[in-house]
This record gives structure tokens, C-alpha cells and sequence, in this order.
């Protein structure tokens, strides 16, 4: 049922599956195949021993269930099953198998058909007559003799070996046969016929009952215990997921963790001082600490603890020596430092409450450099302004010598059309280095004081 | 060892005699070491008409190793004239030679590929080296040695 004949049309024998191409094929069938080439024969992709895998389950149960007939077919065997319970029906129960022949003496090699050997006989004993030889050539009584067989414990003659057989094991008087109580641990072996009077002083038979109870109690509390077993199994299975679950939990929370049995006492002091040390935040807005804090024990990642104290009070000592000019309000309307003594509730609603303050700090500084820049501003328009007004008067006195040039066209410049004209007019004189320049339209948007005055046609 | 060839040989007579492709008959499969098939290229092509016989030859490793496939050439019959078969009856293709064949590849399977191998061919010639190869040729095609040159196998006997 093994061999394989690489027909991709039969049901597979033990499929296995590709995991690059993921075709199937039998396992003897894809081996036999690879030693010859490396490639998968369906697709020719690139194909080794490695990458091969059992195949899916389902395919295996498919084939698995498949209704195939016993190979014996032509002996006679009609039997009809599926081909996974073939193997058991083959070893144990087909009966044109061959099987070792039951002939009573040791030495025979001879196999016979399960039915055969089921019958209890050295075969050969066909018809009325009966041969003492075995086909295997094993004699039980020499020839000359009458075509008895003997029984060896008691000499007693039987015509059948099966009838001899039987009686040796169930009724023979002088063969050697152990107290009915040999499981319970009595030793006395002794003749079949002393057996009864045995049995009447065997201190194992009087108490017998007692070892029938105690084998009950005995069955009963094995499958307690292996029921309880498992059990536990289950529950370290739990555990154990409870367990990671739980180091995880902790690893969240950080500092709030709190487990149920401290390990050492809370230590107050450590954290007031690791506080001043930073000296970054002082004063009315830090907040009173209270009575419990986060365990110092190794489980409860006292790293964390002050890296994330010390991380925001850096980052403030920061922003206070940025801004000098706004130091002291910053240290008035400061954030509070994190406060590791309330819940995690707690502390993100400080948290929440700090960033409104920060906002509103941003917004008003804010609004504070839009007013410089506002009055920046109007102080450099005046300047313009002035400026404006010196360059008129210049011009009035140039005017007197120069002239007036025709085409010049103007960028758009906020204010009196005709005083853009004439103040411009005397720029351009001094930007004459710039050659080949073209007219640029009124449309175009306002770029500050450039002007491009044009060639004379 | 024996006993696969057979089995996977019986299975595809078994399907062979419920039906072959057109054009694609068996003549004879009365044993496992030679079958025999005749091939016709169907509708219009340089072969119309033509009749001719395929010879299969197993060994005991199939379908692990490629049968040995040629065409025959005695009074009755002769092999087609064609860039890939020479006139001794042997063929180069890729799928008969070591490296192009694959286990899952069957008898029909062969026999539609020359069928479509003659049917594709526009020009009917010989190959280039017939003269060369066929005097020097091995009785088993499986002997002689094919390579890939340019746009056609040629034999390197």
C-alpha cells in the first residue's frame, strides 16, 4: 500500500505539501521524484527536500476515509473499511493473513492463514484420519507409536490435539498451575488436583473480599487522582496567563501600581529631596504630597518613577530660563508637578489642567509679540513717512535741473497716485544700472518698492 | 519496484481507453515496455493527411524517468519531415530529455504535445544536422544527448 506509483489521479499516501507552490503529492512519490531533479514536476519551480510540509489536515482526513477493500481480496477477504483502519484490520483481524503456526512445539516456522491457525490446530488434520506430524515436520509421538497425542503432564492419550490442548489447560490434574490468588501475591504452585486443598488454607483466598474492595478503591482513587490532575494542569495553565497578564498590567501603570502586600515601606522622604534637588519648580503652585506613594519594591519600576518627574520639571526649568522676561509669571501660573500620590485619574486630570495653563501662557504670549510687532510696525511707517517727505523736498530742488522722462510706468504703491509718480521718477535716476529692464503692469501684485522703469521708444 | 510502473501504466490505459484526443489512436498496448499510437494533425497545417506511428518505451523507473519516445520508420511508415525530427524517427523536445520532463506528464500528455509541435510547424524541413546525427544516432533516443541551441535543440550525439 506504500509503494508509490506517482499517478496524481489515486488518492495520496501520506500527503505532504509544498510551502512555496503548495501542490501535494505522496510523500514516497515527491522523495522519489527529487532525487532525480529539483524541481516541483507540476510547475517546475524551484523545489528541495526542506520545503516540503505535511499537508493540510483536511486533505489527510479526506484520504484518510477513503473505503478500500483488504489486499487479501484474492484469498478471500471481503472486507471492506476505511484505509486508516486498514493497518489494525491487516495485524489483528483479517484472517487470510499469515500468522505464525499455533502447533504446540517450540521450533516451528511454519505460517499459516489466520483461519487456520484460529482453529487451534497444527494444520494437516484433514479428514477422519489424524496425522501426529506437523506440517512444519514437528513430531508429536514417533511414528510407530499409536495416533495419539499425549498429554505431558499426565500421559494422558487424546485422539486431537485441540482436545489435548483443552484438557491441559483447564483440566489436566498433575499439571503445574498456580494458586488462584497468584495476582494478590500468594506463591504456592502446585499440582491441579492439590490446588482445592490449597485453596481451603490459602490465607490469600480467606481474605479475598478484602482484596476485591481494596482493588475498587484502589481503581476509584487512581482516576481521582487523574482527574485532579488535570485539573491542575488547567489551573497552572491559567496561572500562568494570569501571571502575564498581570506583569503587563503593572508595567502600564508604572508608578500607580499598588500591590496588595507591599513589600517595604513607602519612603517619603527620597522623593521630597529629589524634588528640591531639580529646584526647577517652588513656590504656591506645587502640590502637597500626600501620605501614601508608589512602593519602592523591585516590582514596581521605581526607574520609571523619577525619569517621568524628572523629564517634565527639566523640560519647565527650561522654558523659565528661555523666557526670562516671562519667568515670573510662568512661576506663578506653573504647572504642577506629577503628582504620584492620587490615581491615574487623578493625575491625568492634573496633567489636563497644566496643559490649559501652558495654552493659555501661549496664547497671551502670543497676543503680547503680535503688539510688538504692531508697534514695530507703525514706527517704521512713520520712518517711511519721514523719509517720504525728505525725498520730496530733494526732488523739488533736482527738478530745477533735470526734467521730467516720459514712459515710466509705476508699480501699484499705496497712497497719491501723483506723488508716487514724481517720488519715484528720482529713484529710478539712481537705479540706472539696471539695463534692458521691461514695463511691468499695474496689475501685478505689490512687490515692496520694486520699480522697473522702461527704454524709451 | 516494478509493481509502480505497472500500476501507474494501468491507470492511464485505463483512461486512454475511455477516450483519446482527436487525431491520437492507440494501436497496441499489450504490454508495459511498448505501446504504440498513431498521430494525425487535425484541420489544415503542413501535415494534412499524414499518418504516423509513435512508439513508447517504458523502463521500470516511470514515471520517475521519461519513456523513450520516437517516431517509427519502416515500409509502412515514416517520420515526419520537421525542423525537431530527424529522419531516423527521433525527436528532440524539450519535455523528453532529462531536465524538461516531470512525473506528472503522461503518455497523452506527450502525444498532444508532438501532435502540436507538427501542427505549429510552417516550414517542413529537416534539422540542420540530420545528415550528421542520424548515421551516429543510438538506438534509444534517451541515449543520445540534445541541446538547447539558439531556437532549436540539436543534438550533440
Amino acid at each position: 500500500m506504500t509503494s508509490p506509483n506517482f499517478d496524481s489521479r489515486a488518492p495520496f499516501t501520506e500527503p505532504v505539501t509544498t510551502r512555496t507552490c503548495s501542490h501535494t503529492f505522496c510523500q514516497g512519490c515527491i522523495l522519489q521524484a527529487l532525487s532525480v531533479s529539483n524541481h516541483c514536476p507540476i510547475d517546475r519551480s524551484p523545489l528541495s527536500v526542506e520545503l516540503l510540509g505535511q499537508a493540510d489536515p483536511i486533505v489527510r482526513h479526506l484520504v484518510e476515509e477513503l473505503a478500500v477493500r483488504c489486499p487479501r481480496l484474492d484469498a478471500g477477504c471481503d472486507y471492506v473499511g476505511e484505509r486508516h483502519l486498514l493497518g489494525s484490520h491487516l495485524k489483528l483481524q483479517c484472517l487470510y493473513v499469515q500468522v505464525p503456526c499455533p502447533c504446540p512445539e517450540e521450533g516451528c516456522e511454519l505460517r499459516v492463514a489466520r483461519k487456520d491457525a484460529l482453529r487451534g490446530e497444527a494444520i494437516v488434520h484433514q479428514g477422519p484420519t489424524v496425522e501426529v506430524r506437523c506440517r512444519c515436520g514437528n513430531f508429536f509421538q514417533g511414528p510407530e507409536s499409536s495416533q495419539n497425542v499425549t498429554c505431558k503432564s499426565c500421559e494422558k492419550e487424546f485422539p486431537r490435539v485441540a482436545a489435548m490442548k483443552d484438557h491441559l489447560e483447564s483440566s489436566c490434574p498433575e499439571k503445574i498451575v498456580p494458586c488462584s490468588q497468584v495476582e494478590n501475591g500468594c506463591a504456592w504452585k502446585g499440582q491441579r488436583a492439590s490446588l482445592e486443598a490449597h485453596v481451603d488454607k490459602c490465607p490469600y483466598e480467606s481474605i479475598k473480599g478484602f482484596f476485591a474492595l481494596h482493588n475498587t478503591k484502589m481503581v476509584q482513587l487512581s482516576k481521582d487522582n487523574e482527574r485532579l490532575r488535570r485539573r491542575s494542569d488547567e489551573l497552572e495553565g491559567v496561572v500562568r496567563i494570569l501571571k502575564q497578564e498581570l506583569e503587563r498590567a503593572k508595567i502600564a501603570l508604572g508608578p500607580w501600581y499598588r500591590p496588595v502586600y507591599p513589600v517595604r515601606p513607602p519612603v517619603t522622604a527620597s522623593y521630597d529631596q529629589h524634588l528640591n534637588d531639580e529646584g526647577a519648580v517652588t513656590g504656591p503652585g506645587r502640590m502637597l504630597l500626600r501620605g501614601m506613594h508608589p512602593t519602592t519594591d523591585g516590582t514596581s519600576h521605581p526607574e520609571l518613577r523619577p525619569q517621568i518627574s524628572a523629564s517634565i520639571d527639566s523640560h519647565l526649568a527650561s522654558v523659565a530660563c528661555n523666557q526670562p522676561q516671562f519667568a515670573t509669571s510662568l512661576n506663578k501660573h506653573i504647572v504642577a508637578p506629577l503628582n504620584l500620590s492620587t490615581t491615574v485619574e487623578g493625575s491625568l486630570v492634573g496633567l489636563r489642567e497644566s496643559l490649559v495653563t501652558l495654552s493659555e501662557a501661549l496664547e497671551s504670549q502670543g497676543r503680547r509679540y503680535e503688539l510688538a510687532l504692531t508697534t514695530e510696525g507703525l514706527r517704521v511707517s512713520e520712518e517711511v513717512g519721514s523719509l517720504k517727505a525728505i525725498v520730496q523736498g530733494l526732488r523739488m530742488q533736482v527738478s530745477l535741473d533735470y526734467g521730467f522722462p516720459d514712459h515710466i510706468s509705476i508699480v501699484p504703491w499705496p497712497g497719491d497716485f501723483l506723488f508716487r509718480q514724481q517720488t519715484l521718477t528720482y529713484l529710478c535716476l539712481w537705479v540706472r544700472l539696471i539695463p534692458n529692464t521691461r514695463s511691468v503692469s499695474s496689475g501685478d501684485s505689490f512687490r515692496a518698492g520694486l520699480l522697473v522703469p522702461t527704454r524709451p521708444k | 519496484m516494478a509493481l509502480a510502473y505497472t500500476r501507474r501504466l494501468n491507470k492511464e490505459l485505463a483512461e486512454i481507453h475511455a477516450g483519446t484526443p482527436v487525431g491520437i489512436n492507440l494501436v497496441n498496448a499489450d504490454t508495459f515496455e511498448k505501446w504504440l499510437f498513431t498521430v494525425e494533425v487535425m484541420g489544415t497545417s503542413e501535415y494534412e493527411g499524414e499518418k504516423f506511428l509513435l512508439m513508447f518505451r517504458f523502463d521500470n523507473a516511470y514515471p520517475i524517468s521519461a519513456p523513450a519516445v520516437q517516431f517509427v520508420v519502416d515500409d509502412t511508415h515514416k517520420a515526419p519531415v520537421h525542423p525537431h525530427v530527424y529522419s531516423n524517427g527521433h525527436i528532440c523536445a524539450s519535455i523528453l530529455g532529462r531536465e524538461g520532463w516531470s512525473p506528472v506528464l503522461t503518455v497523452i500528455a506527450i502525444c498532444i504535445t508532438i501532435q502540436s509541435m507538427l501542427a505549429s510547424c510552417k516550414k517542413k524541413e529537416q534539422p540542420s544536422d540530420n545528415d550528421r546525427y542520424v548515421p551516429r544516432a543510438p538506438e534509444n533516443p534517451k541515449k543520445a544527448r540534445f541541446h538547447y541551441h539558439g531556437t532549436c535543440w540539436r543534438s550533440a550525439a
